[in-house]
């Protein structure tokens, strides 16, 4: 049985937008980069989505149950890790967030933001409570929160705040009480001004340039309102292929990537982006399903874990394309150009797959 | 019911996710539906620029339509200094090529700008060298750089530009506009680096060419005898001016001391003064052409009225003014040939203030010339009731009045060509011309051009021309200058085959110190024009300070001689009277065709200005005869010949310097002996192309003597065809191989 079922349970439904994005990415990729010397990046973004494809397939054949038994060394792999890059890691753009393995320049967060998922799904399952107690809240908080300090000493806000958005949705899930809901929000609040003096320097001017563009004209509030008249002068139909100016001409920032969304939004339009949007949607609704068809709850977990972090990541990169946030540096899943990234989204994908595979198990 | 049952909470998280895609598309609508005209009007303001393309600046022709000033694209240097990530190693690296400090390249490659020149008009091997470098952030614009082929060639006229190529002198400043042409709106792209990206719209529009009235092969003339002049003599400052009296074109315009328009930067500002139209002096002597053409004009004396200058004084208001020399009885052409001031003061007097005033008024003094020049002083002439007592006696010789050099040869080609003051003019035409078209200088002026930019035009017509005296009050005055040059104060001015007329012109500078006339330094000065009858040129020589000999008769004089010779032979104008006896020639060619061969070696073979010269006339010092001698011949009427080397044609001298073993051909055609004969007389016709054979017996048929020189095909004669000589006169013709027959020679060989 198993065997025939290989092919009828693979996931098609869930390819077709994963698919569809990955090659609205590499079109919009080609365009962005089109004339310039990243010309071509389409094809090395292809070859990273093939391996994404492969190692989606292979983590979607090992039981999902085997990698949460792992996940305790998993957990300890991804400090040493986050520790490895802080002491070796690459700098780039003022941040130590590459380890060069050779053939990659391996984002160390991406991979420690899919064991997170991992173990926050072996712990939640295992508490076998609707309640979460403050206890409990508080050992969530120390294990997930050693990984994302170290990744805010990359530093790499965004990633660190996905990574609280996840922990906050598994919470969530979890049973979390609305009086420690709270509690929690207001403990942040009190925290937040402290956590300003925290910030790096690029980071506090991001922030102050979101709130006041004006006074920033060259530099993250320059890109903001790049990207907004980029989204804003693409209009309904949006430029054409290639036709985009603020894209062609340099004015969107990092085109190819974080803000991949403004170039099809002026290339492709209103409808482009709707088109994009629903898709991710269709992904999304078709994780939450699987979430639901999980055969047990860390299974669903481990399906919303995936599902919260993508969405997520789509939500604030297009709140920060449309300039409902700040700069966060956070890339759209299977669209931005870079390895580590869509590395990240097919091997998560591949443990969703797996959830569904198994969903008749028990 | 259990709001804390997983599957609500998907539900919720999915409502979540979908909130925040509803959030994106409200947004979305927002931006991309309803405020998209104004972020589509943001990334146009930000991308397009509309662009004022200037055309490339219009080029400066002289009257034959020579290059003397245009505009090559250079390669100018500039960085964006956000993609220099070591500005220190960069500046260090662009200082070893461009020779400048690292520290000011480092300075300016860390400013916070998005755009910083480095280096502007670069020579093409620096910009190789930074180009191998490959540097990150380091681009080349092309600009425009002002280019005058010619060096120092007329460059007050010409002026210069600065670094933006805005005109600052001359005619670059006066033609600003016209030259700059009409800047063309062009819609730009750009990039956000600024850097253009792509163009839409028109192509650069048309500056206007500007085509002069000088000559090169005349500026050339005076610049080089100004130069020598300025040498011989040790004068801090010089002017010469040429002027076609029939038009008031001028035809040439120098000064010392001079610059190099390419470099003008470099030069000190008194350097780039253009003196000629800016610089007052007291006109002494020369004015008293004004004092004497006034009176003969009013009738009330003629040229042979005995004047007595009563031994070199007059008193007048109670002043006693001395003469330079006591003179007895004088007719009024003596008066000027000698240059009596008391005879003058006695004219001025006979005039009354008021007639004289206007006759100076009417000459020009006083008031701007209108020449197409900036900077132009308009002279100092008191007004009538300023006068005091004295200034008619002032007046009447040249004191108590400043002039400009151009003022004074205007007033003075009045004279020359009957009585009738024309505007002089630097600039002939103005003529629409595509930039980048070599011979844009074909087409005519369009009349539309000429209304809509709302310059002076120069008009073919000399509208502002107007007569000052009768054509017989003109004609008295030219013989009595006439008399000047052979008899007077400027015999050294006396020319060979040619008339000649002048005034010199001595005053001593007012001492800025005492505000007193100086007793060391003077302005020498010779005013002229030839040949008498039918004036050609009139030229001007003004020496500013002189050491040593300072009278205008013994040291402009001869640069106006030499001038007017080399002048008068490169315009082929026919010689009017007999020129020197063959024997005395022939030895004065043995030294001058000596010379003539070493100045070929030295200035022109070996100079890395031989395309300039080599279209010029050598600057030959011509040998100057004892005027005594000269005098006498010339009133004996002996035939003479013109020594050589003071007459070679252009184009001869051309043909010389690129064949050196040719030196006695080109001193050939001085042997002819040309008699002018207006009434009567063989018109020489034109040999051009004939062969040798055909040329005698045509010369035999007129009754002509044929001297051919060399072989082949006629490329030059003289005289040139048209002029009338009496039978039995040589024509000298020189041959040359054309590519035909030197083909054929090659064949047969």
């Amino acid at each position: 049985m198993r065997a025939e079922s290989r092919i009828r349970d693979f996931d098609w439904v869930l390819m077709v937008p994963v698919l569809a994005l990955c090659t609205i990415g590499m079109i919009q990729i080609a365009s962005a980069t089109r004339g310039s010397n990243l010309d071509g990046l389409q094809w090395k973004q292809l070859e990273w989505i093939a391996l994404g494809v492969v190692g989606m397939l292979i983590l979607s054949r090992i039981d999902y149950h085997a990698v949460l038994e792992q996940a305790p060394v998993l957990y300890l792999v991804a400090l040493g890790l986050l520790l490895l890059v802080l002491a070796l890691g690459q700098t780039k753009f003022g941040a130590r967030r590459w380890l060069n393995l050779g053939f990659l320049h391996l984002q160390v967060s991406e991979l420690a933001k899919l064991i997170i998922i991992v173990t926050l799904a072996r712990y939640l399952s295992e508490l076998r409570t609707e309640r979460l107690t403050l206890a409990d809240l508080a050992k969530i908080g120390v294990f997930t929160g050693f990984p994302t300090l170290l990744i805010l000493l990359q530093p790499d806000l965004g990633t660190a705040l996905v990574i609280v958005a996840l922990v906050a949705a598994g919470m969530f899930l979890a049973g979390l009480e609305w009086k420690h809901a709270l509690a929690i929000v207001a403990l942040a609040a009190l925290l937040l001004p402290a956590a300003w003096h925290v910030l790096k320097p690029y980071q506090k001017q991001r922030l102050t340039a979101f709130f006041r563009p004006e006074e920033t004209s060259q530099t993250s509030g320059y890109q903001t309102q790049q990207s907004k008249i980029a989204v804003g002068s693409g209009g309904i139909h949006g430029r054409g292929f290639g036709q985009g100016t603020q894209n062609q001409l340099g004015f969107v920032p990092v085109r190819w990537a974080d803000f991949i969304l403004a170039g099809l939004a002026e290339e492709q339009g209103f409808v482009g982006v709707l088109v994009v949007l629903l898709l991710y949607l269709g992904l999304l609704l078709r994780l939450v399903g699987t979430a639901q068809l999980a055969g047990d709850r860390a299974g669903m977990f481990l399906v919303m874990g995936v599902a919260a972090v993508i969405g997520v990541h789509v939500l604030v990169n297009a709140a920060m394309v449309i300039g409902y946030m700040p700069v966060t540096g956070i890339p759209l899943p299977l669209m931005s150009h870079g390895g580590s990234s869509i590395l990240f989204v097919f091997l998560a994908l591949g443990l969703v797959m797996n959830v569904r595979l198994r969903r008749f198990v028990n | 019911m259990d709001g804390r049952r997983p599957r609500t909470r998907i539900f919720s998280l999915a409502w979540i996710i979908l909130l925040g895609l509803g959030a994106v598309v409200g947004r979305l609508v927002q931006l991309q539906i309803v405020q998209y005209g104004d972020y589509l009007a943001r990334a146009r303001r930000q991308q397009q620029r509309i662009v004022e393309v200037s055309p490339a600046r219009g080029v400066v022709y002289d009257r034959n339509l020579h290059e003397l000033a245009m505009s090559i694209p250079e390669d100018s240097c500039f960085a964006v200094p956000a993609e220099i990530s070591d500005p220190s190693m960069v500046a260090r690296l662009l200082s070893g090529i461009l020779g400048m400090d690292p520290d000011e390249i480092e300075t300016r490659l860390t400013e916070s700008k998005s755009f910083v020149w480095i280096a502007r008009k670069l020579p093409a091997e620096k910009v190789e060298r930074i180009q191998a470098l490959n540097l990150r952030g380091i681009y080349f614009q092309k600009e425009s750089q002002r280019f005058y082929p010619k060096g120092e060639l007329a460059a007050h006229a010409l002026g210069y530009v600065d670094i933006d190529g805005r005109g600052l002198g001359g005619v670059e400043y006066q033609y600003d506009n016209q030259l700059r042409g009409k800047p063309v709106q062009m819609l730009v792209m750009a990039d956000a680096r600024r850097r253009w990206y792509e163009r839409h719209g028109p192509d650069a529009g048309q500056a206007e060419s500007l085509v002069l009235t000088l000559d090169i092969n005349i500026q050339y003339i005076a610049e080089k005898a100004l130069e020598a002049a300025i040498a011989q003599t040790q004068a801090k400052a010089g002017v010469i001016l040429v002027q076609d009296p029939n038009t008031g074109d001028l035809l040439a315009l120098a000064n010392w001391p001079t610059f190099d328009p390419n470099a003008a930067g470099a030069a000190a500002p008194e350097a780039r003064m253009d003196r000629a139209v800016s610089a007052l002096y007291e006109p002494g002597s020369t004015f008293k052409i004004v004092t004497v053409v006034a009176a003969l004009n009013e009738g009330i004396t003629n040229p042979d009225e005995v004047i007595d200058c009563q031994m070199g004084s007059i008193v007048i208001a109670n002043h006693l003014i001395h003469d330079h020399k006591p003179f007895g009885l004088l007719t009024v052409t003596k008066v000027i040939a000698e240059s009596s001031d008391v005879g003058a003061i006695k004219l001025g007097l006979r005039l009354g203030p008021q007639r004289f005033y206007d006759y100076i008024r009417a000459f020009g003094f006083g008031s701007p010339t209108g020449v197409e020049l900036p900077g132009e002083s308009r002279g100092l002439l008191r007004r009538l009731e300023n006068w005091s007592a004295i200034s008619i006696g002032g007046v009447s010789m040249g004191q108590e009045v400043g002039v400009t050099p151009l003022q004074l040869v205007s007033a003075v080609s009045a004279i020359a060509n009957g009585g009738v003051l024309h505007r002089p003019r630097v600039v002939r035409d103005l003529r629409a011309c595509a930039t980048g078209r070599a011979d844009c200088a074909s087409p005519p002026a369009s009349p539309d051009a000429s209304e809509s930019d709302g310059s002076q035009m120069s008009a073919s017509a000399d509208d502002s021309a107007h007569r000052v005296v009768r054509p017989e009050a003109a004609a008295m005055l030219r013989k009595m200058l006439e008399e000047v040059v052979l008899s007077g104060t400027g015999k050294l001015a006396r020319l060979d085959g040619y008339t000649v007329a002048g005034k010199t012109g001595t005053a001593q500078k007012i001492d800025p110190a005492t505000g007193r006339y100086s007793t060391r330094d003077y302005i020498a000065s010779f005013v002229g024009f030839a040949p008498v009858n039918s004036p050609a040129v009139t030229v001007l020589v003004v020496l500013d300070s002189p050491v040593g000999k300072h009278h205008g008769g013994d040291i402009a004089a001869p640069v106006f001689r030499e001038v007017v010779q080399q002048t008068l032979s490169y315009l082929r104008v026919p010689p009017d009277i007999p020129v020197a006896p063959p024997q005395e020639a022939a030895a004065a060619r043995r030294a001058a065709t000596a010379e003539d061969v070493s100045d070929f070696d030295s200035s022109q073979l070996l100079d890395p200005n031989a395309e300039r010269t080599d279209q010029m006339l050598p600057p030959v010092p011509a040998p100057v005869p004892a005027p005594n001698q000269a005098g006498r011949e010339a009133q004996a009427g002996v035939t003479r010949q013109l020594p050589g080397g003071t007459n070679p044609t252009a184009r001869l001298a051309k043909s010389t310097a690129s064949r050196p073993g040719a030196q006695p051909e080109a001193s050939l055609p001085t042997e002819t002996t040309v008699v002018l004969d207006e009434s009567n007389g063989v018109p020489v016709p034109s040999f051009e192309g004939q062969t040798v054979r055909a040329f005698v017996e045509e010369c035999l048929r007129l009754g002509l003597s044929p001297v051919p020189v060399g072989a082949g095909i006629a490329v030059e004669q003289s005289p040139p065809s048209g002029t009338r000589v009496r039978a039995g006169s040589r024509i000298v013709v020189r041959f040359a191989a054309s590519l035909g027959a030197r083909a054929i020679s090659q064949n047969r060989n």
